[in-house]
């Protein structure tokens, strides 16, 4: 390992050695072009200079601490240690840095300055702690192929978040979160979250606030997603078009979001906070809430769900802080957990449907205050329901029969409990059930 | 020395640290000043529109 100081004056930092690199800070140039193996330095003897990467570059540990000049990129630069970027200088690269070591903990430091280039985190067995705040810019990229990025408790912010892979890689959140301000692409790209772990609360907030195109958000849509894995989004802002079909999240919320999303196929390991100014489009596609433990709040503000929506989550308990209202061909599914209507207000669905032989739970969201469900037509049959402060309403017939384990917890109307036997028989001669 | 801050403003949270020489000799008044800049900066980041200049179609779903 080795020293390398740039002295090089405003030049091309490239394959070429001349005498832009010294031993000592300010020495003499003529040293060798660094190697994997050499620290690299751009300090106050470097002078206001601008200096521009050029090719495939590479150093161990990098540091601008005092620099005043410009650093640029034509190139890329591979650091296999710890960068430091010193507030004094600028940086207005396109090239990718590509962070690539494979033991220790390597530290990333910017100081307050916003970097304007991607950063490819690529090592098996590397480790990245954030020592402050790491900003890129909008159209800028952090890629996670492998290996582990500590944001230490700080904001993370950038463009897009990448990492399809089926590496081991993780994202340890602590209490630090990522921005992402990317617009009219994929801001997530994690269709394959094989591979992926992460720690701490995992939160996302999306803040691009203008209208153009799309904003793509992918988890585990190919592979990989579960309730461990998944983290929480914030839509905090813009008018334009949301995808984020076939994934899986933690709690999504879309409070400031008031553009558009029409295809879902969602699965949320947590709660829902639709925004009043947003469109939600019909879609045959479904919200699946699928949380197995605690309790998570769902706020419609008053927006058809024109989907169908699931509730699969044994032992998660799903609480609507408002009426929920699905489109009139859509169903309200529960294969498990426990869902809480408002109480006081009118739920409306276009089928209540049960499935599967697991325990499920309907109440009101305030003990001995009634709900009210409403189904315009058709016979509502569940099993294995226990129903509690339920008013079921509108022209269905509501049979929760007891000899369909289903269970009469108390404070319900609308519902028939009490299966009448005898009431149906066979006909032996066309084994028809017909009505005595 | 590394003085870990957060500030909430307008519902936005910056976590952030400032690593300073441990003689840095700042006041509490001025440590206080870079940090809201440090904010201040973040903040228009975080805010301002940009768009992709070079946007992908979207996908067929």
């Amino acid at each position: 390992m080795a020293e390398r100081y740039w002295v090089g004056g405003t030049a091309t930092w490239d394959a070429t050695a001349g005498t832009k690199w010294a031993l000592t800070s300010g020495g003499a140039g003529g040293q060798a072009v660094p190697t994997a193996a050499d620290n690299v330095y751009f300090d106050a003897a470097s002078g206001a200079v601008t200096v521009t990467l050029s090719g495939a570059r590479t150093c161990l540990n990098f540091s601008s601490a005092g620099f005043t000049g410009t650093l640029t990129s034509t190139g890329t630069i591979a650091v296999s240690g710890s960068a430091t970027f010193g507030a004094g200088g600028t940086y207005s690269n396109t090239g990718t840095w590509t962070f690539n070591a494979t033991s220790g903990t390597s530290n990333i430091t910017t100081n307050g300055k916003s970097l304007s280039f991607s950063m490819v985190f690529n090592g098996v067995g590397g480790a990245w702690q954030l020592q402050d705040a790491l900003t890129l810019g909008a159209t800028n990229s952090v890629t996670l192929t492998n290996g582990s990025i500590d944001l230490n408790g700080k904001n993370l912010t950038c463009g897009i978040l990448s990492s399809n892979n089926s590496n081991t890689r993780s994202i340890l959140f602590g209490i630090g979160q990522i921005y992402l301000t990317g617009s009219a692409t994929t801001i997530i790209g994690m269709n394959a979250a094989t591979g992926y772990t992460t720690s701490g609360t995992p939160i996302i907030n999306c803040t691009y606030s203008g209208a153009a195109g799309t904003r793509t958000i992918r988890f585990g849509s190919t592979s990989g997603a579960s309730e461990t894995n998944v983290f929480s989004l914030n839509i905090t802002a813009g008018t334009d078009i949301l995808s984020m079909s076939s994934s899986s999240y933690k709690t999504v919320n879309y409070t400031g979001f008031a553009g558009s999303i029409s295809s879902y196929d969602i699965t949320l390991y947590g709660g829902l906070t639709i925004s009043s100014g947003m469109t939600l489009g019909a879609a045959s596609s479904k919200f699946t809430f699928a949380a197995t433990s605690a309790s998570h709040n769902i706020t419609t503000n008053a927006k058809t769900f024109d989907f169908p929506v699931t509730f699969s989550g044994n032992g998660g308990t799903f609480v609507f802080q408002d009426a929920l209202t699905l489109g009139s061909t859509r169903a309200l599914t529960m294969t498990a957990g426990t869902v809480k209507l408002k109480n006081g207000v009118t739920s409306t669905v276009g089928n209540f449907v049960t499935t599967g032989a697991t325990s499920k739970f309907l109440e009101s969201s305030l003990a001995a205050s009634r709900a009210t469900l409403s189904q315009a037509s058709g016979t509502v049959s569940v099993s294995y329901l226990t129903i509690k402060d339920i008013d079921a309403i509108g022209g269905a017939t509501w049979q929760a029969f007891t000899v369909n384990n289903n269970v009469d917890a108390g404070n319900n109307t609308g519902w028939d409990f009490a299966y009448q036997l005898g009431r149906y028989i066979f006909t032996r001669r066309k084994n028809k059930r017909i009505l005595l | 020395m590394i003085i870990e801050f957060e500030i909430t403003q307008n519902g936005y949270t910056l976590r952030d640290a400032l690593i300073l020489p441990d003689n840095h000799g700042l006041s509490q008044t001025a440590i206080a000043k870079m940090q809201q800049e440090r904010f201040d900066a973040w903040y228009l980041v975080v805010t301002t529109p940009v768009e992709n200049p070079n946007p992908e179609e979207p996908p067929q779903e």
